[in-house]
């Protein structure tokens, strides 16, 4: 039982992993993939608008006649990127500041754990919405203002796993032959606290994926004529009803596809690094 | 819960002195209350005095520099103690580093001498600690305490979780140490022969307080407390054949008996143990007890 469940986790783990890879490699080489490589990722009025799928438009073509096999393979970087900007910011920022509050505790610790759960109180679209608004669009400003859902999460994650790696022995013995604070912080704590970093790192990006699609069909995130899955989607749903579903289908597709990827990832990690799954193994 | 309660103990320079006691006696809390790693929020009412400097009245800096360059220490069950994700040779660099401005090359050849004093070859230094044994991370655990040579070592019960000769071989270690650094020795253990080997002079904890102190040859030969003899009978000797065990069982700290702590157990109690809390008097020379009829006993 247990064996099968942890050969389940490393299937799934295999299954993100590639398909987090192929997005990557999709987005790096979306320039020499793209069908129509000359006009680059602007590439309008090539055809007739609104086409079906043929061989010569894989995906069809949308409103403006841009080449939708094209916009989908160049909406990979984009939305790589702001994922990419929204986690990373956010364990940069959520590490750090949960190792620091874990570690000294005491009332510097709840307030900041106050402020940190008024955050994660939030609706996360909304705020990231708010936060969009704020500082204006394009893929960085988007990125940041995934960062701000995110942070609260790594920080509860990142303190929680300190204040039981703090009262591990050998934080005890470090502080016995004078460690600094520093030292015992990031590298007696830090490092046996950053085990547990991969399973939401992935998680969040997931859900990233799905917040930045959102922001960009409710029109805060990114901007035509910048290819974007979320954005796509949403101006092709106006001709959803002429039977135009071609324009919606692929775009959703790909959100879909690099969603489930990654939560894979992040659920077969979890069930690979969870210490109670490896006691039992043994 | 007051876990050491009006306790006052001298170490000369060189001298090692053993801490026995049961279980929740205190002597744990003494020896980390010594280097200020108690857990947050512990009140310590009193003073520690090292080669006349007031180590209570130490900043956190000054205390941290404290720990492992002046006073080290060693602790039981060496199997935790050491950072799992840090080789032995970042464990020495770190603590040699976090007191000395010496290259990471010197502060590893210091470590590798350290290592090779305690016959731990110096071949394994970037080795993890999970590729050690028991015995040898306790040795390891000593090399790190003694890395920067310090002046007294408190070892909190160093071989109870090692087997006999791997205890006798770091028993030989610590003797060598004192012979050869002149080291002043705290050793908090609940072994008593142990203490007979290695020590001059002995401290009885009993419920947070010391019941008797007074030299190795007196405790063991002369005690007064009946707390210290019931203690000397329950240890097994080669010609042991009936073993003797303290009826009941250590008082609970969070509401102590009144009076003498160890009345209910104390098979002597009259009815002002109850009442009366003993002073600790010296009944001879430099061995004093804290019983109301220590006369009785001598």
């Amino acid at each position: 039982m247990l064996e099968k469940r942890r050969t389940l986790a490393g299937v799934l783990t295999w299954i993100g992993l590639g398909i987090l890879a192929a997005f990557i490699l999709i987005a790096l080489l979306a320039p020499v993939l793209a069908p129509y490589p000359a006009q680059g990722p602007y590439a309008q009025f090539l055809t007739p608008p609104n086409q079906a799928p043929s061989l010569n438009h894989w995906m069809g073509t949308d409103n403006l006649g841009q080449d939708v096999f094209s916009r989908v393979l160049w909406g990979s970087q984009t939305s790589l990127e702001v994922m990419a900007i929204g986690v990373i910011l956010a364990l940069a920022v959520g590490f750090p500041v949960g190792l620091y509050s874990g570690y000294v505790g005491g009332s510097i610790d709840r307030t900041i754990l106050l402020v940190m759960d008024s955050v994660y109180a939030f609706p996360g679209l909304l705020l990231a919405a708010l936060v969009a608004a704020m500082l204006g669009k394009g893929p960085f400003n988007i990125g940041i203002a995934i960062t701000v859902i995110y942070i609260p999460l790594y920080y509860r994650v990142t303190r929680n796993q300190t204040l039981s790696v703090r009262e591990e022995t050998y934080i005890e013995a470090a502080r016995s032959i004078g460690a600094r604070p520093w030292t015992i912080m990031w590298l007696y704590i830090g490092y046996n606290v950053l085990i547990t970093i991969p399973v939401i790192f992935a998680l969040s990006a997931a859900d990233a994926i799905l917040t930045a699609a959102g922001l960009s069909y409710l029109g805060l995130g990114i901007q035509l004529p910048t290819p974007d899955w979320g954005l796509d989607l949403s101006v092709a749903q106006q001709f959803l009803t002429d039977g135009v579903w071609w324009t919606s289908f692929f775009p959703g597709l790909m959100i879909i596809i690099l969603t489930v990827g990654l939560s894979f990832l992040g659920e077969g990690l979890n069930d690979l690094v969870n210490p109670l799954l490896k006691k039992r193994r043994a | 819960m007051h876990a050491l309660d009006n306790i006052s103990l001298d170490v000369a320079s060189g001298e090692s002195i053993g801490i026995v006691g049961e279980t929740g006696s205190g002597k744990s809390t003494l020896g980390k209350t010594i280097l200020e790693i108690l857990p947050p929020r512990t009140k310590v009412n009193g003073r520690v005095l090292f080669l006349g400097e007031e180590l209570s009245q130490l900043d956190k800096e000054g205390i941290r520099r404290t720990r492992g360059e002046k006073i080290g220490l060693i602790f039981q069950d060496p199997m935790t103690r050491l950072n799992p994700l840090m080789t032995i040779s970042d464990h020495f660099v770190e603590a040699i580093r976090a007191h000395q401005r010496i290259s990471k090359q010197e502060a590893l050849w210091r470590a590798e001498t350290a290592l090779t004093s305690m016959r731990v070859p110096e071949s394994r230094i970037h080795n993890y600690p999970h590729e050690f044994s028991g015995g040898m991370r306790q040795r390891i655990m000593i090399a790190l305490a003694l890395v920067l040579n310090p002046s007294l070592l408190v070892a909190d019960e160093p071989t109870t979780s090692l087997d006999v000769i791997v205890e006798a071989q770091i028993l030989e270690i610590l003797e060598d140490l004192k012979r050869t650094y002149k080291m002043s020795l705290l050793l908090i253990t609940h072994n008593l022969g142990i203490v007979a080997e290695v020590c001059d002079r002995v401290a009885v904890f009993y419920a947070g307080k010391i019941v008797e102190i007074g030299s190795v040859d007196d405790i063991f030969n002369r005690p007064v407390h009946p707390y210290t003899r019931l203690l000397l009978k329950s240890i097994i000797h080669l010609e042991t054949k009936e073993l003797h065990s303290i009826e009941g069982v250590p008082p609970d700290l969070v509401s102590p008996p009144t009076g003498c702590r160890f009345h209910p157990r104390c098979p002597y109690a009259q009815a002002i143990c109850r009442e009366t809390v003993p002073p600790l008097e010296e009944f001879r020379k430099d061995q004093r007890a804290a019983c109301l009829f220590g006369k009785d006993f001598l």
